[in-house]
């Protein structure tokens, strides 16, 4: 059963990430971006880590969504607006496309990947991340809410110069 | 294979409980309009009008369904889904009574504050693909009010998870078991979240009008300038499915409201089940009942309330119930 739901996911998942790469227009490419980004979140849900699953849901798929949903709809010109592709293939996309490939190729290949998964049993998922994010890990973890402090600030900044 | 019929079953089983609560809401809410209003309302169908909801779902789903022709067919299909799946994703996770649940989720709030906020994407592309001025002025206006009023919505209920020290609806109507003030054995005050967070849940209300919609915050579907805002080019059952979606959310925050902050199914001689009902429905008739009483406010009026008043009240609501914990404990 969890198998099958799985390979549902992966199928809806890989369909959706495709769209993403294809669609020409700007809204039908974030929305097929929701359904990976959805699907994500099924699968956290499917390994038990509620936890990350609802936070995939509401970051990801509501928060962030719907701020590029706002900005591809204040910039672009109207409803009808269609990316164009250049059809024109550089020398510099095969360089690029090969290089991502043979990285990729090499990392899978040579990760030692764990084979098979045990379930951790955790008391409270939440409280345990809760204490690893606020009690072991909180000076970096501070450090990266100042950095996105500092790029918020910044941004405002920018943005009320004209 | 058993234990999944099982698990789809109780799924429909909360499906159908929450869908008759909104269409009883549907027929209680023109009720109390008219009653209001000092005239009958719906009296034809049934006796006192009692079969009106009915009638009124039947009328829109026999009524033509018109796609207007520049809009993206697409899109304006799937908007109306997306804005009404989330009230289903989250009637599977409330629970009813101690024992009466369709899914057990121990971070059930969190999860019911997750879903909600896909709402806002269906609206807004609701709003973008019927190619109408209103429906896009609308869908903004609506996206980025519930976006600003969530924030305070969820953070509104921090301070009853930070007593509780848990996510799960259950253990949290758990802990409000028993009285909070009692004379002798007979409890005078019962130990419910709103005496010991009365900032927060006045904060709770405030947002839940406003993340759905309700008087006085309706300025997405304000009738004198956009029409009927996000739903203007929308017709027979994708326009139901629209509203049904605002009064199941609405039906939604009311019952997370009774579980965070009322003492959920606590109560005196009663069933518990029936306890947690009377609950809900008093919130939803107080719901109603200011959606007849109060004007509209302007919207700039709505952004400034909502980020400089409610966020930092709600953060300050946060500090305080941490500092007295500290303190007390």
């Amino acid at each position: 059963m969890q198998n099958i739901l799985f390979y549902i996911i992966a199928v809806i998942m890989l369909v959706a990430c495709w769209r993403v790469a294809t669609t020409k227009n700007l809204i039908h490419t974030v929305l097929a971006a929701f359904i990976v980004l959805m699907s994500t979140a099924a699968i956290f849900f499917m390994l038990n880590a509620e936890f990350l699953g609802v936070v995939q849901i509401l970051i990801y798929a509501g928060a962030i969504t719907i701020m590029v949903l706002f900005v591809v709809m204040l910039t672009t010109a109207g409803p009808r607006y269609e990316v164009t592709h250049d059809k024109k293939i550089k020398p510099s996309m095969y360089l690029s496309t090969i290089v991502v490939f043979a990285t990729l190729v090499f990392l899978v290949s040579n990760i030692q990947w764990p084979m098979g998964t045990t379930v951790l049993q955790l008391e409270d998922v939440t409280e345990t991340l809760a204490t690893k994010i606020f009690l072991e890990y909180l000076l970096p973890f501070e450090i990266a809410s100042i950095l996105l402090l500092v790029a918020l600030v910044g941004a405002v900044v920018l943005a009320r110069k004209e | 294979m058993n234990d999944v019929i099982f698990m789809v079953l109780r799924g429909l089983i909360a499906l159908a409980i929450g869908l008759v609560n909104v269409i009883i809401y549907l027929y209680v809410e023109r009720k109390v309009f008219a009653d209001i209003h000092v005239r009958l309302g719906p009296m034809r169908v049934g006796k006192h009008g009692i079969l009106q909801p009915i009638a009124d779902a039947l009328k829109l789903l026999l009524k033509e369904d018109i796609i207007p022709s520049k809009a993206d067919r697409m899109l304006f299909v799937l908007a109306p889904v997306i804005v009404f799946a989330p009230s289903i994703m989250i009637y599977m996770v409330i629970p009813l009574t101690d024992n009466v649940v369709a899914n057990d989720l121990n971070i059930g709030i969190f999860y019911i504050f997750g879903v909600l906020t896909i709402v806002p994407i269906g609206v807004l592309i609701a709003g973008w693909a019927s190619y109408s001025k209103y429906s896009l002025l609308g869908g903004l206006r609506a996206a980025a009010q519930q976006i600003s009023y969530e924030i305070p919505l969820l953070l509104s209920v921090l301070g009853v998870i930070m007593i509780t020290g848990s996510m799960d609806l259950r253990t949290i109507v758990g802990q409000q078991s028993g009285s909070l003030v009692s004379i002798g054995n007979i409890g005078i005050i019962p130990n419910w979240f709103i005496f010991l967070q009365p900032l927060g849940f006045i904060i709770y209300f405030i947002t839940l009008l406003a993340d759905q919609f309700r008087v006085p915050f309706d300025i997405p579907e304000a009738e004198s300038e956009l029409v009927q805002g996000y739903q203007t080019e929308y017709s027979s059952m994708k326009f139901g499915f629209l509203q049904l979606a605002e009064y199941s959310n609405v039906l939604v925050l009311s019952a997370v409201g009774v579980l965070l902050f009322f003492g959920g199914w606590n109560g005196p001689v009663l069933p518990p089940i029936v306890w947690f009902f009377i609950k809900v429905w008093i919130g939803i008739l107080v719901v109603t009942w200011i959606r007849m009483t109060l004007p509209r406010v302007r919207v700039d009026q709505l952004m400034t309330f909502g980020w400089k008043l409610l966020l930092p009240l709600t953060l300050a609501n946060i500090a305080l119930t941490g500092f007295l914990q500290l303190y007390f404990a």
